[in-house]
C-alpha cells in the first residue's frame, strides 16, 4: 500500500467528500490514487490557490464541516497563505495539505520547493512536514483532530512526493487517536454561579454574541437564553446569527460600523455577558470607554482570549452551548428587565434610521430590496469593505451559518470563491455574494468555476468605481486627498459575466430596485445583477478609528469627488 | 534591549515534547504576540523525553504578562508552563571567555577568576578559556571587571531556573 492510499484511508475516516484543489507536479500520486478508487469524493478545483482555500473556508464556515485542501508544492502552497490566514483569523477548521520535494530533495532550493512550514508557522494552530512513511498516518488523524477541537482553525500538513509513493505495510489504527490536548473542560460550575449571580443583581445587562456563538452551533440556545431571561443582546460583525422570538430583544450589531442603538446599549449597560468574541479593535473603539458602565463577563473556549484585548472581571473558560445551558436550567424567575428593555425601545424610536437620500442610486437601497426579496434561509457571502458594512447594517442576517465574511483579516476577493464553497456544501440553500468591484476582481477568474460548475450562485456586484473605504477614510482623516482609490480600468463587468456564460445584467436607476430584485432573486441559475452605486456614498453611523463608541458620526462632510 | 518603566521581565519556564519543530513554534509565538525573547536555552530533562525551556522574556505593562502562557499552551507541544518573577528563582547562566593572557597580567586574571568562582577550562601559550556560572548580574560582573583588551570572546548561556521548593512558589500551569 502506497502512501497515497493512506491518505485515502484518513479521509474516509474522517468523512471526507469534498477536496477543493489544485493539481501539481509535487501531488501526482494522491490524484491518482483519488481518481483511481475515490469516485465518492469530489474534486474541486478553482483557478488560484487563494480562490481553492477561500472555497473550502466558505464549505466550512456553510456546513459546520472541516474544509480540506490539496495543492502542490512552491507557488501552489505559497497562495494558500491569504487563505489560511483569512480562516485562521476566524476560527475556521481546514485541513491544508501541501505537496513537497521528495525528502532527499528538501533543503537543496529544487524546482517548486519552499519552506511553507515555516511560512504559515503563525498562521496555523499545527503545520507538520511528514519526514518517514510511517508518520503519515498519524500526522494526518492529527490535522483532522486538531483543526475541530476547542477553537478550531487551519492545519497544514506537508507532505513529500516520495512519501506520497512510498510502499509501506499499513495496518490502519482502529479509531483517530485522540489528541490528549483541548479535552473538554470540567464545566466550572462555581464560576457559572458566580455568572449567574452576576446577572440577576444586574440591572442593565447585555449579551454581546461573537462568531464563537456560531462556531459553537449554539445560536439556538442563546436564543432560548434571551427569551427566557428577558436579557436584550447586540452582535458583533460575526456573531449576527442569533435571533431571539420575543420582540425588541436583538439590538444589532455594535462596534465602528454598528449601529447606534447597539452602541448606545453597550455603553448604557451595567453587565455585558460577552460570548465567544475577541473584543477586536474594530469592537473596543477606545479600549478604555468601551462598556465603560459594565462589568464584563467573558465566555470563550480559548483560554487566552480571556482579558487579552479588554479586561474582564469574570472569566468562564468553556463551550457556550454548556453554559447556556445551564444558565438556561438555572435562570430564576422574578428576574424583570422590563424597564432597561423600555430604554433601550425608547432610544430606538427617537433615532429612526436616516431615510435613503435622492439623487444616485445608494446600496442601502439595493441591499435592503435584497433583503426583502431574497428567501429567509440565503447565504449572504459578503466580500470586504463597505459592501460589507452595508450588508451588516441593512441584511437580515439571524439565522445560523447564514452569514459568511471575512471578519479578522478583512480579505478582499473572499466573497466569490467562499460562496462556491458554500453552494457546494449546502446545495438546498440560495448563496447570496455581495461583492464590490475592487474585491470582485481580486478573484473574478473564478467566475468560470461558478459557469463550469453550473453554480446556482447570485452576485450583486455594488461598483462604485471606488475603493470605497478607504476613500471613506480619505474623506474622514486626510481632507478628501483621494490616493488609488479610482478604479479607473474597470471593465464592462455584465459583458464579462456573459464571456464566462453567465447571464447578467445592469442597475441603476432606483426607481428600478425593486423590480430589478426580484427578477435577480427569483431567476434560475446564476446570475450577476450589476448594481452602478454612488461612488461617494459613506457607511454611516460610523465611530471613527480610537473613538468611544457613543461617538458615532452620521454625517460626513466634503465628499466630492 | 534596554528596559523602560512599562516593560517587564519574567521567567517563564516551558516543558515540551521533543519534536524537530517545537523550538520554532514556541519562539516564534513569543515573538507574534508581541513579547521579546531576552535570553533562551534548551535542554532535555532526564528521564522523562521532555524538553525544557528557560526563557527570560520581556512583556509590555499594559497587557496581563500572564496571558503569553495561555498562548504558549496552544503550541501543540508544550506540555505545562510555569512563570516566574526574576526574584522567585534560582537563576543561574554560563560564560565561556577567551582571554589573552601575559606573564605580566596573569596573576590578576587568575585571582579575578577565583573571586568569581570560576575555573579555567583551556589554556594556550597566549589565550585561555575561562568558564564562570552564577546569576546573569554576576556574570555581567565578571566581564566588566576583566581587562577590556584582554576579552576576546564570549559565549553565554542563558537563564535558566529553579525553584527553592518553598510550597507554592512553583506554579505549572497545564492544558
Amino acid at each position: 500500500m502506497n502512501g497515497a492510499c493512506i491518505i485515502l484511508d484518513v479521509f474516509r475516516r474522517h468523512e471526507v467528500d469534498t477536496i477543493f484543489s489544485y493539481i501539481g507536479g509535487s501531488v501526482l500520486p494522491i490524484f491518482d490514487e483519488l481518481q483511481r478508487s475515490a469516485p465518492d469524493i469530489r474534486l474541486v478545483r478553482l483557478l488560484h490557490e487563494q480562490a481553492v482555500t477561500h472555497a473550502a473556508d466558505g464549505y466550512a464556515r456553510a456546513t459546520g464541516k472541516t474544509g480540506v485542501v490539496l495543492v502542490t508544492s512552491g507557488p501552489g502552497a505559497t497562495n494558500t497563505v491569504t487563505g489560511i490566514a483569512t480562516a485562521y483569523m476566524d476560527s475556521v477548521p481546514l485541513v491544508v495539505i501541501t505537496g513537497q520535494v521528495p525528502t532527499f530533495k528538501i533543503g537543496t532550493d529544487a524546482f517548486q520547493e519552499t519552506d511553507i512550514i515555516g511560512i504559515t508557522l503563525p498562521i496555523t494552530k499545527l503545520n507538520l512536514q511528514v519526514r518517514k512513511p510511517e508518520d503519515l498516518e498519524k500526522s494526518l488523524h492529527r490535522a483532522f483532530t486538531l483543526a475541530r477541537s476547542g477553537r478550531p482553525g487551519p492545519v497544514l500538513v506537508d507532505i513529500p512526493l516520495d512519501i506520497q509513493s512510498a510502499e509501506v505495510c499499513f495496518r490502519p489504527v482502529q479509531s483517530a487517536p485522540a489528541e490528549s490536548r483541548w479535552t473538554e473542560l470540567e464545566p466550572d460550575i462555581a464560576t457559572w454561579k458566580q455568572a449567574l449571580a452576576m446577572l440577576t443583581d444586574s440591572h442593565r445587562p447585555l449579551v454581546l454574541s461573537g462568531g464563537g456563538v456560531t462556531t459553537a452551533g449554539a445560536e439556538e440556545k442563546v436564543n432560548a437564553f434571551l427569551d427566557r431571561s428577558g436579557i436584550p443582546a447586540v452582535t458583533t460583525l460575526m456573531g449576527q446569527g442569533i435571533r431571539p422570538q420575543r420582540e425588541g430583544l436583538l439590538i444589532g450589531p455594535i462596534g465602528m460600523h454598528g449601529t447606534l442603538a447597539g452602541n448606545f446599549a453597550l455603553q448604557r449597560a451595567d453587565l455585558v455577558l460577552a460570548l465567544g468574541t475577541r473584543f477586536s479593535d474594530r469592537i473596543l473603539g477606545h479600549t478604555g470607554s468601551f462598556a465603560s458602565r459594565a462589568r464584563i463577563i467573558h465566555v470563550d473556549i480559548d483560554p487566552a482570549e480571556l482579558g487579552k484585548n479588554r479586561r474582564v472581571d469574570l472569566a468562564v473558560s468553556g463551550r457556550i452551548d454548556r453554559v447556556m445551558d445551564w444558565l438556561l436550567r438555572e435562570w430564576p424567575s422574578g428576574c424583570d428587565f422590563s424597564h432597561w428593555r423600555e430604554e433601550l425601545q425608547a432610544f430606538r424610536d427617537a433615532h429612526p434610521g436616516k431615510p435613503v437620500e435622492s439623487g444616485f442610486l445608494k446600496a442601502r437601497t439595493v441591499l435592503e430590496a435584497a433583503s426583502r426579496l431574497f428567501p429567509e434561509d440565503t447565504i449572504v457571502v459578503a466580500d470586504v469593505g463597505q459592501n460589507q458594512m452595508w450588508v451588516s447594517q441593512c441584511v437580515r442576517l439571524s439565522r445560523p451559518r447564514s452569514f459568511l465574511t471575512s471578519g479578522g483579516m478583512g480579505t478582499m476577493g473572499y466573497a466569490l470563491p467562499a460562496a462556491i464553497g458554500a453552494r457546494l456544501g449546502q446545495p438546498g440553500r440560495p448563496v447570496l455574494v455581495i461583492a464590490g468591484d475592487g474585491g470582485l476582481q481580486m478573484n473574478i477568474q473564478e467566475l468560470a468555476t461558478v459557469s463550469a460548475r453550473g453554480l446556482d450562485l447570485k452576485i450583486l456586484l455594488l461598483d462604485n468605481g471606488m475603493l470605497g473605504m478607504v476613500r471613506q477614510w480619505q474623506q474622514l482623516l486626510f481632507q478628501g486627498r483621494y490616493v488609488q482609490v479610482e478604479m479607473e480600468g474597470n471593465p464592462d463587468f455584465c459583458r464579462v459575466a456573459r464571456a464566462f456564460g453567465i447571464p447578467a445584467f445592469r442597475l441603476s436607476n432606483r426607481r428600478k430596485v425593486e423590480e430589478a430584485m426580484r427578477h435577480f432573486a427569483a431567476a434560475p441559475g446564476s446570475m450577476l445583477l450589476h448594481a452602478r452605486i454612488d461612488p461617494l456614498e459613506n457607511v454611516l453611523p460610523m465611530v471613527p478609528p480610537g473613538k468611544p463608541l457613543d461617538q458615532m458620526i452620521t454625517e460626513m462632510e466634503g465628499g466630492t469627488k | 534591549m534596554t528596559h523602560s518603566a512599562n516593560q517587564e521581565t519574567n521567567i517563564v519556564t516551558v516543558r515540551m515534547a521533543e519534536d524537530p519543530g517545537a523550538l520554532a513554534r514556541l519562539a516564534s509565538t513569543v515573538l507574534r504576540r508581541g513579547y521579546f525573547i531576552e535570553s533562551l536555552s534548551a535542554g532535555r530533562e532526564q528521564g522523562n523525553n521532555l524538553l525544557r525551556i528557560t526563557m527570560k522574556i520581556q512583556g509590555d505593562r499594559s497587557r496581563p504578562f500572564h496571558l503569553i502562557a495561555q498562548q504558549l499552551l496552544k503550541v501543540i507541544d508544550t506540555v505545562e508552563v510555569c512563570i516566574q518573577e526574576e526574584r522567585d528563582g534560582t537563576l543561574r547562566e554560563l560564560v565561556l571567555a577567551r582571554v589573552a593572557w601575559e606573564n605580566t597580567t596573569k596573576d590578576e586574571l587568575l585571582e579575578l577568576v577565583e573571586r568569581y568562582g570560576g575555573r579555567i577550562v583551556a589554556v594556550e601559550s597566549s589565550e585561555m578559556v575561562v568558564e564562570v556560572s552564577g546569576t546573569a548580574a554576576r556574570i555581567d560582573g565578571f566581564l566588566t571587571d576583566l581587562p577590556a583588551q584582554a576579552l576576546k570572546e564570549t559565549a553565554r548561556t542563558g537563564t535558566v531556573s529553579m525553584f527553592r521548593g518553598v510550597p507554592g512558589s512553583e506554579v505549572w500551569i497545564k492544558q
